[in-house]
């Protein structure tokens, strides 16, 4: 392949999806252009021109945000749209179909409270892609809903004018160079407040990686590095910018005061002073908050990669087996999480009339507890003692018949013995593996010392059954166990026992 | 134990279920306890485990809920029918079954939140229509006196006979009330404020971060819970 046309599948595949995603903030407008207004009360109002509207709407935005530095709330939204579409359009229509016009209006720049999404094919992956963004955003405020322009709607409004360069705090600082240079102070005030404005949407967009990031630490993680990239790599640039313009104020103020420039003049350069500084305040704050920003990312990648196991809920999935189940009263369960507590404890009228005939305490009469035989309970556990007991009982005393008939005894034969008796069910009770394992605890067993002294579960059993024994035949049965670990015992699927070997001592 | 830490655990404990906010804007000194101090959050996780509590953090503010069941803090379904305004069962669960597909529309699944930020009766009428269609269907399909009581075909039949608005009110100006389909969404939407969970402005509801917190992290939590009480593993539904 040529070189050339190397380049230029690099160019359209690797740049794609960048591109796309600085068209984003261009979308909400053309979308808002095309058709807002011809759809509403039958084109009525189509003359109005959502272009212009939404410009406007904008520049008020960061008027009242970044210049002022408060936030709108829809009264004064509501002010501002009614007084241009007098001014602008002429509007003559009354209160009420004003009212709605600009509510329609705002529902369309707000897009109903969704953002605009925009969907484009990124060729790297080869998958469909939807970008968001948003031109107005709204918060919760003390008691009220405050809207601001969000720094996709800056961005976008700033480039319409404007073109980009690698920072825009930059550029607007050597404007003002020459603008102090020229004696212009005026306009110099003009170019704080543009910086001014790129501050806050800087500080607008970290506060919305903030959000991604409690969203989709992913997309928050991808967002934060453009952002580091981009916006603030021109820090230290911009901060050395800023010393070189209030410098170059501090001189022209010098200046101003050895040539008695005109009071207005001055007050222009005090003003100027006084902006550059806040300016300056402000450019600080901005890289405070990106350092923190950096901070909290780190947790937040923490928390998410602790959490990253957790699966999540589907709603839908949940209300489909409810009412595949069709039980409303599952409902219940489903929703009275989300309510608040209940703190207020009221009291029922039933028990009113309670108290009207509570007697007083000799009046009283105790509770009538009728006569009745008490319950034994016996617990689940109890009853499994009883029959391991008596299972073990059970196979003792084959071992002991035996080993009175016999002075020597291994466990393969004792097996055959016991299978010939209790049959094969014998290999699948779980009794019987735990009487050998109970067994193989000692080498030695003494069965008179054992009936006035048990020492374990099984010794207890041994002495019941000695006690019991009327003839008293094990009384003075005494036998060791000598263990044959290399024998095998096969149990076929059941896996195998080792051999022992039972020696009846005297008698 | 020292006595400031347990001072402070009891002092979180009290906002908290008074409903005052406890986070980094409000209570800070108190909400840096929670956060730093591990004493004061050991006390007050225990106090909240046995009143059978869930404290969940979101966006720097703590939330409680009682979760379901919850005899002391919780609401009774009539308690519930009083404070939304309701006369009849099956009128309070219908306003359950609005409630949920309120979530339906913030939320597919609790770990992704659809950016929405607001939304109106007409789009819970909807999302609400959508979700009883398969009920409605089986309505259809039966003579009116086979509908089991608690079936979800008496939320369908409940829910299909309201007008959308009564007849002599136009939507504007229409009241919160049980007669009609917008009247009764806007009558649990009222008690959503009530919970602070949403918050109303010129007729759209804008969700709240303790909805969310609610919405995000309870459900999760209680994912397999929830799973087999709808299964019908865990207990049975006449609580």
């Amino acid at each position: 392949m040529r070189t050339e046309s190397h380049i230029l599948i690099h160019d359209i595949i690797d740049e794609h999806e960048e591109r796309m995603v600085n068209l984003k903030k261009f979308y909400p407008f053309f979308r808002l252009c095309d058709h807002s207004l011809n759809q509403f009360r039958e084109g009525r109002y189509e003359r109005i021109d959502m272009g212009y509207v939404t410009m406007a709407v904008l520049r008020f935005f960061i008027e009242e945000n970044s210049f002022n530095d408060r936030k709108v709330i829809y009264r004064d939204y509501e002010n501002f749209l009614r007084e241009l579409l007098v001014r602008d359009f002429d509007f003559e229509e009354d209160e009420d179909a004003s009212a709605a016009l600009i509510q329609y209006i705002f529902d369309k720049l707000t897009n109903e409270g969704r953002p605009f999404y925009f969907e484009y094919y990124d060729p790297k992956k080869r998958c469909m892609k939807q970008g968001r963004t948003r031109l107005l955003e709204s918060s919760y405020q003390e008691g009220e809903i405050c809207y601001s322009i969000s720094s996709d709607g800056i961005e976008f409004y700033l480039e319409t004018k404007e073109t980009k360069e690698k920072s825009r705090i930059s550029i607007q600082q050597i404007l003002l160079e020459k603008m102090i240079c020229s004696k212009n102070f005026r306009g110099g005030v003009d170019v704080i407040r543009r910086i001014n404005s790129e501050v806050t949407r800087l500080m607008l967009q970290q506060g919305e990686i903030v959000t991604l990031l409690s969203h989709n630490i992913f997309e928050g993680m991808e967002a934060l590095e453009t952002f580091s990239k981009k916006g603030l790599q021109w820090f230290d640039e911009e901060q050395k910018l800023f010393d070189t313009n209030l410098e170059l104020v501090k001189k022209a103020l010098l200046r101003a005061r050895e040539e008695h420039y005109q009071p207005q003049t001055m007050e222009e350069i005090y003003y100027l002073n006084q902006e550059l500084k806040k300016a300056m305040d402000r450019h600080e704050a901005l890289l405070k908050t990106c350092t923190n920003l950096q901070v909290q990312a780190d947790e937040m990648m923490l928390k998410a990669k602790r959490s990253r196991f957790r699966r999540t809920m589907d709603f839908s999935d949940l209300l489909r087996k409810a009412m595949e189940k069709d039980d409303i009263r599952l409902l219940e369960a489903m929703t009275s999480p989300l309510f608040g507590l209940k703190i207020r404890k009221t009291f029922q009228f039933g028990r009113l009339e309670d108290l009207m005939t509570c007697r007083s305490e000799d009046e009283e009469t105790g509770e009538a507890i009728p006569a009745g035989d008490e319950e034994t309970y016996v617990f689940e556990d109890e009853t499994e003692e009883v029959r391991i007991r008596h299972n073990h009982r059970l196979l003792l005393k084959i071992l002991f018949d035996l080993l009175l008939q016999r002075k020597s005894l291994t466990l393969s034969e004792l097996h055959y013995f016991y299978v010939m008796k209790f049959t094969d069910t014998i290999l699948r009770n779980g009794d019987y593996y735990a009487f050998l394992v109970h067994l193989s605890q000692k080498d030695y067993y003494d069965l008179a010392h054992i009936r006035d002294d048990p020492d374990t579960f099984l010794e207890e059993v041994m002495a019941e059954l000695v006690r019991g024994n009327r003839d008293k035949e094990y009384e003075d049965l005494k036998f060791i166990l000598e263990f044959l670990p290399e024998e095998r015992i096969d149990l076929g699927e059941r896996g195998y026992l080792t051999n022992i070997r039972f020696e009846r001592q005297g008698m | 134990m020292d006595h400031g830490n347990l001072d402070k655990a009891m002092e979180i404990f009290t906002l908290l279920i008074v409903g005052e906010e406890v986070s980094s804007a409000q209570h800070v000194d108190l909400y840096e306890a929670y956060q730093n101090n591990s004493e004061v959050y050991d006390i007050l996780m225990s106090i909240l485990k046995k009143s059978n509590l869930s404290l969940y953090e979101f966006g720097s503010s703590l939330y409680v809920t009682a979760g379901d069941g919850n005899r002391v803090f919780g609401f009774t379904n009539d308690e519930l029918k009083r404070v939304i305004g309701l006369r009849l069962n099956r009128e309070l669960y219908l306003a359950y079954f609005i409630i949920y597909n309120i979530i339906l529309l913030f939320y597919q699944d609790s770990g992704t939140f659809s950016y929405t930020d607001y939304v109106r009766c007409e789009e819970v009428i909807t999302q609400t229509d959508s979700s009883m269609q398969k009920a409605l269907k089986a309505l259809h399909g039966q003579a009116l006196n086979a509908v089991e009581e608690n079936s979800f075909q008496t939320l369908a039949s409940l829910w299909e006979d309201m007008p959308l608005v009564p007849s002599n009110e136009d939507m504007a100006s229409l009241k919160a009330a049980r007669g009609s389909k917008t009247g009764f969404v806007k009558l649990v939407f009222n008690f959503l404020v009530s919970q602070d969970l949403f918050f109303e402005s010129q007729g759209r509801y804008y969700v709240k971060p303790r909805f969310r917190a609610l919405a995000e992290n309870y459900y999760e939590e209680n994912r397999g819970r929830l799973y087999s009480i709808v299964t019908g593993g865990d207990r049975d539904a006449s609580y």
